[in-house]
């Protein structure tokens, strides 16, 4: 029969259930960037040669289409970036060496508890 | 007649600005592993040749792990496809905006984390563990060591080029002198030293591409008069091939021409018929969207367990170090990809004419046109740095894979030190001797093809079976083995036959992706669940458990 949970097993589960929710927002900002960026990519950058302008609309230098479908996603995930390293990744609590591993103690993480 | 133009490595001979630097640079190199050898004295052998002791700060972090992710094919090989493609490549490349939080946010502190309490000092450690399988820890240990070694055999090859003008000796010489001293290197300062070179390597790396564009800028006056250049260029390859030409092909996908590289013999016909008899050519351009779509996931998502990188996440001293690498790697990207963009756009503008599949020269040659001799001089070092960034990680990943991974845990646990020792410093030497011989031999015609088959073969296999032991807890050993044999085996075979190439044409490593996570959750779902004493180390009391 399985032992009940002890303290280690909810400071375990604390981890763990912080790693999903980074994680859960790492892959949503992965889909939204690529659903934008092939969007865009797709509706102005992959148009047909018949149906190009004879002057392309250029922002900077850059046709439109890279200038709204790559640089300034590009530059948003900057700013989300460092929001997320700041402000949403949270330090983790001390970890304890599973039983039976040979878990090194060179630098143990001594990080004060997040909640 | 005139005389052929000397190939891009053959810039820098007989230029004191030039090699000056370069020497400088090498010599740093050196000092760093000497002085990180003193570290491999004091402290635990294996924790601190394999992770560095895990006391790795922020600015480490960052930049050895960038530095590792990026090669010679980011600073010549990428460079190379603008000035063939123009603002088409810009899709291509759009990948690179999320690797920084996807990369280092989406495993990094679980990865540490279990690695600290585990004891784990490779990846492939953490997964044995985890299953309690030998299977798992030898098929990953294997397939680490097979795809990337076949990822330093195009660096060596770039590395030696390097060498070979800055010595002005030959090729074979040069392929010996870069060898000698980065394995050398490598064995002697252990991961410290690749990782303090590769933050060194990361910093010379930027400055010296980010320095080449108000130079480009100024140069042609201005960005747009370079797009409208670009605008009223006509594609040489469908010129070639009697295509009718495409119109603004250069600021549009998917592109101009796909450029091959063919022989003489490539180029007679096959048959009798007179020219005019025979079928026009079909247009092939460089990047249909499905490809571009497919790299976009590629370029995002390899850089998260690819075997050069991940060993970063294991060495990082906090939480606190993870989060301020990602405040420094968020602008990284767009500056180290951004740059090449930009000028490589301004080089016909600017004058620069090379032959269509002569494209890796673009980089040197332009920095010729418009870069004062001491900034070509870093422009040299900077991909040379890329290349030997690149080239010790894998040495390192190669021989941990081979000494730890298979010898010591799967054969002989009672290694002793000393053995251990002389084991790693042999099998670094055999390594890189063996990659010495490919490249002798085998001498690739552009960089980038291998590049991107070595992160499609590791996202395939490697990408799914690694998530799912960070984050799932159904996930078994078979699963995890059945996910990295098919996911590598599925891509292979996507390699070979490109199924839908002329339906909707996709990148392989879409189908092995695939493939490998239908694998793991089959496999995983076929087989017995671990133990919840087990699961309970990884993941805490489950949500039941908890009341939840």
């Amino acid at each position: 029969m399985t032992p009940p949970p002890s303290d280690r097993d909810a400071r375990q589960a604390r981890h763990f259930a912080q790693c999903v929710r980074e994680a859960k927002f790492c892959a949503a900002v992965w889909i939204a960037a690529w659903v934008v960026c092939a969007t865009i990519a797709l509706k102005f950058g992959y148009l047909p040669p018949e149906q190009r302008p004879d002057e392309p609309w250029l922002i900077l230098g850059m046709p439109g289409w890279v200038f709204f479908g790559v640089i300034i996603p590009w530059l948003i995930l900057i700013g989300l970036t460092v929001w997320f390293a700041a402000a949403y990744i949270k330090d983790d609590e001390p970890c304890d060496p599973f039983p039976e591993s040979k878990a090194d103690t060179a630098a143990p993480t001594k990080e004060a508890a997040h909640d | 007649m005139t005389e052929p133009a000397p190939a891009w490595w053959h810039i820098g001979q007989n230029d004191p600005y030039i090699i000056v630097p370069f020497i400088g640079y090498t010599i740093a190199v050196f000092v760093i592993a000497i002085l990180s050898h003193r570290h491999l004295t004091k402290a635990n052998f294996e924790t601190e040749y394999y992770v560095g002791s895990r006391s790795f700060g922020a600015w480490v972090l960052a930049f050895s792990w960038v530095a590792t992710l990026a090669s010679g094919g980011t600073f010549l090989g990428y460079p190379s496809l603008v000035y063939s493609y123009g603002w088409s490549v810009a899709f291509w490349v759009a990948g690179s905006m999320i690797t920084a939080i996807v990369g280092l946010g989406m495993v990094g502190k679980r990865i540490n984390r279990l690695a600290r309490q585990t004891g784990a000092l490779t990846l492939v450690d953490l997964l044995r563990d985890r299953y309690n399988s030998r299977a798992v820890g030898v098929i990953y240990a294997v397939l680490i060591v097979l795809v990337t070694s076949v990822y330093l055999i195009a660096q060596f090859v770039a590395g030696a080029r390097i060498l070979e003008s800055m010595l002005e000796t030959s090729y074979e010489m040069g392929l010996i002198v870069f060898a000698v001293s980065v394995v050398a290197y490598t064995t002697y300062g252990g991961f410290r030293a690749v990782a303090w070179t590769d933050t060194m390597q990361g910093v010379i790396m930027i400055i010296g591409i980010v320095l080449l564009v108000p130079l480009a800028l100024n140069r042609v006056g201005g960005l747009e008069n370079a797009t409208k250049h670009l605008m009223s260029r006509n594609d040489p390859v469908a010129v070639e091939k009697g295509l009718p030409p495409v119109k603004h092909a250069y600021l549009y996908g998917p592109g101009p021409e796909k450029i091959s590289k063919k022989t003489a013999a490539d180029d007679k016909p096959l048959t009798d018929e007179p020219p005019e008899q025979l079928p026009p050519a079909k247009p092939n351009p460089w990047l249909p969207f499905g490809v571009g779509m497919s790299l976009f996931m590629l370029r995002s998502i390899g850089g998260i367990v690819m075997p050069t990188t991940v060993p970063r996440m294991l060495a990082f001293k906090d939480t606190k170090a993870l989060r301020r690498a990602l405040m420094l790697l968020a602008p990284y990207f767009i500056l180290m990809y951004g740059s090449s963009l930009i000028t490589m756009n301004c080089a016909h503008a600017i004058g620069l004419d090379l032959p269509p599949g002569d494209s890796d020269r673009a980089v040197p040659e332009l920095a010729k046109i418009i870069a004062p001799p001491v900034l070509a001089g870093l422009l040299i070092a900077a991909p040379f740095a890329a290349v030997m960034s690149t080239v010790d990680s894998a040495l390192l990943v190669i021989s941990g894979s081979v000494v730890r991974d298979i010898v010591h845990r799967t054969f002989i646990p009672d290694l002793s030190q000393r053995s251990m020792k002389r084991l790693i410093f042999c099998v670094t030497g055999a390594a890189g001797f063996c990659v010495f011989l490919a490249a002798l031999m085998i001498e690739p015609a552009h960089l980038q093809p291998l590049v991107i088959h070595y992160v499609g073969a590791s996202a395939s296999a490697l990408f799914w079976p690694g998530m799912a032991t960070f984050y799932w807890r159904r996930t078994t050993g078979h699963g995890v083995t059945a996910g990295l044999a098919g996911g590598l085996v599925v891509y292979l075979l996507a390699v070979v036959f490109r199924p839908f190439g002329s339906v909707f044409p996709m990148h392989p490593f879409i189908y092995g992706f695939v493939g490998s996570f239908a694998l793991v959750i089959l496999g995983s779902l076929a087989t017995p669940k671990q133990p919840e004493e087990r699961l309970r180390l990884y993941f805490g009391a489950s949500r039941s458990e908890r009341g939840l």
